[in-house]
């Protein structure tokens, strides 16, 4: 199935903050309306190498290199925000353009630190929801921890107790003991064998 | 719904009330567990039986203690383990309510079982929201007004909430107007 499919820079915006755009000298036509909050001002006609360079391997970010296969996963970190790093892939369009598409690699810390919120990305990217799934990892291993303290503390507290009512019963034992004692020593000796 | 609701309000009552006094709201409630495993989904019924038995041991109405535990709900059962989430869930107050359904469907992932209510939120004008709350859980919309009043103070904002439509009373939905302003 084949489709002319378009999108106007609004729909590219929306289905991809982070995108950008490059004409066929490699120099940013375009970027998504995220992507061009954090990047520096007036980035517009400036060679893609000036601003990216390739995290993973070692590849020059030429036209015959980035055109070569676009399903090939690229990690580019922005030269002057270096905790931005964008994974995603190049994708030759029918105008002649080069359209990256992808996303920053994030942890809590680097969103804070790129002044970015959830909201930022795209309602189909699912970057957000593993924020949510570590976290929840993490604040269940916290849970578990303190119901171990819990499930600790009412042990002791079981144990105390215990150790108490044992103490009490002994003590209550040593008592009846010496009562019956008392008792005995009162009766007669004939009384005393038919007690005992 | 997960454990982390009723071990919200235990550590509403036990933080506010003292230890004894969740050990009664128990005891009223009918049931035996006094601390609850966050991930694990109970029975709805029990959150209603444990929340009715606190307003009756602590002699609050039921709409007042809901308000505050929605309230406690954000600035502390949240915070305590996902505070540092909260703070990449939304650039400002509007930012956060007018994107809620977005993270509750972002949380699914993680909470496989939630079952969240559909929050849509407009802004109206600045400082001024209209949120709209369906949820098939009956009694909540006290609970929903301290949760914008516990977004408001986590981002330094003054509130004031106003239910406008009530599925109580016939309405096909709660409705709410939401006036907030930085607090001076």
């Amino acid at each position: 199935m084949t489709s002319s499919l378009r999108l106007d820079a609004s729909g590219l915006d929306a289905a991809f903050p982070f995108h950008f755009v490059l004409d066929d000298g490699l120099a940013i036509v375009a970027t998504g309306r995220v992507l061009r909050r954090l990047l520096p001002t007036g980035i517009e006609h400036t060679p893609v190498d000036t601003l990216f360079e390739c995290v993973r391997t070692p590849a020059e970010l030429t036209l015959r290199e980035i055109t070569a296969d676009p399903e090939r996963c690229w990690l580019l970190r922005a030269k002057q925000v270096p905790s931005l790093v964008l994974r995603g892939q190049f994708v030759p369009t029918a105008d002649g353009t080069v359209l990256f598409v992808g996303g920053p690699r994030i942890d809590i810390d680097t969103l804070k630190e790129l002044g970015l919120t959830l909201n930022d990305f795209a309602a189909h990217d699912a970057a957000g929801d593993f924020i949510f799934l570590v976290n929840a990892q993490q604040a269940s291993l916290a849970d578990a921890a303190r119901l171990s303290d819990e499930l600790g503390r009412l042990n002791v507290e079981l144990e105390d107790r215990v150790k108490a009512r044992t103490v009490e019963l002994s003590t209550a034992n040593a008592q009846l003991m010496r009562t019956a004692s008392d008792l005995v020593s009162t009766l007669e000796p004939g009384e005393r064998a038919y007690s005992c | 719904m997960y454990g982390m609701v009723n071990e919200g309000l235990r550590q509403l009552v036990t933080r506010r009330h003292g230890e004894e006094a969740w050990g009664r709201v128990v005891d009223r409630s009918g049931g035996r567990a006094r601390t609850f495993v966050a991930m694990r989904t109970y029975d709805d019924a029990l959150t209603y039986q444990l929340v009715t038995a606190a307003a009756e041991e602590l002699a609050i109405p039921l709409p007042e203690l809901l308000e505050s535990f929605g309230e406690f709900w954000i600035t502390d059962t949240a915070e305590r383990g996902y505070g540092a989430l909260l703070d990449v869930c939304g650039a400002s107050f509007p930012d956060f309510l007018t994107h809620i359904d977005g993270l509750h469907s972002r949380i699914k992932l993680a909470m496989p079982e939630l079952d969240p209510p559909s929050i849509s939120t407009i802004v109206v004008a600045p400082g001024l929201l209209r949120l709209r709350y369906e949820s098939k859980r009956a009694g909540l919309a006290p609970f929903v007004i301290g949760l914008v009043k516990g977004l408001a103070k986590r981002f330094a904002q003054s509130v004031s909430v106003e239910q406008v439509a009530s599925k109580d009373a016939g309405a096909a939905a709660d409705e709410f107007l939401v006036h907030h302003r930085p607090l001076a």
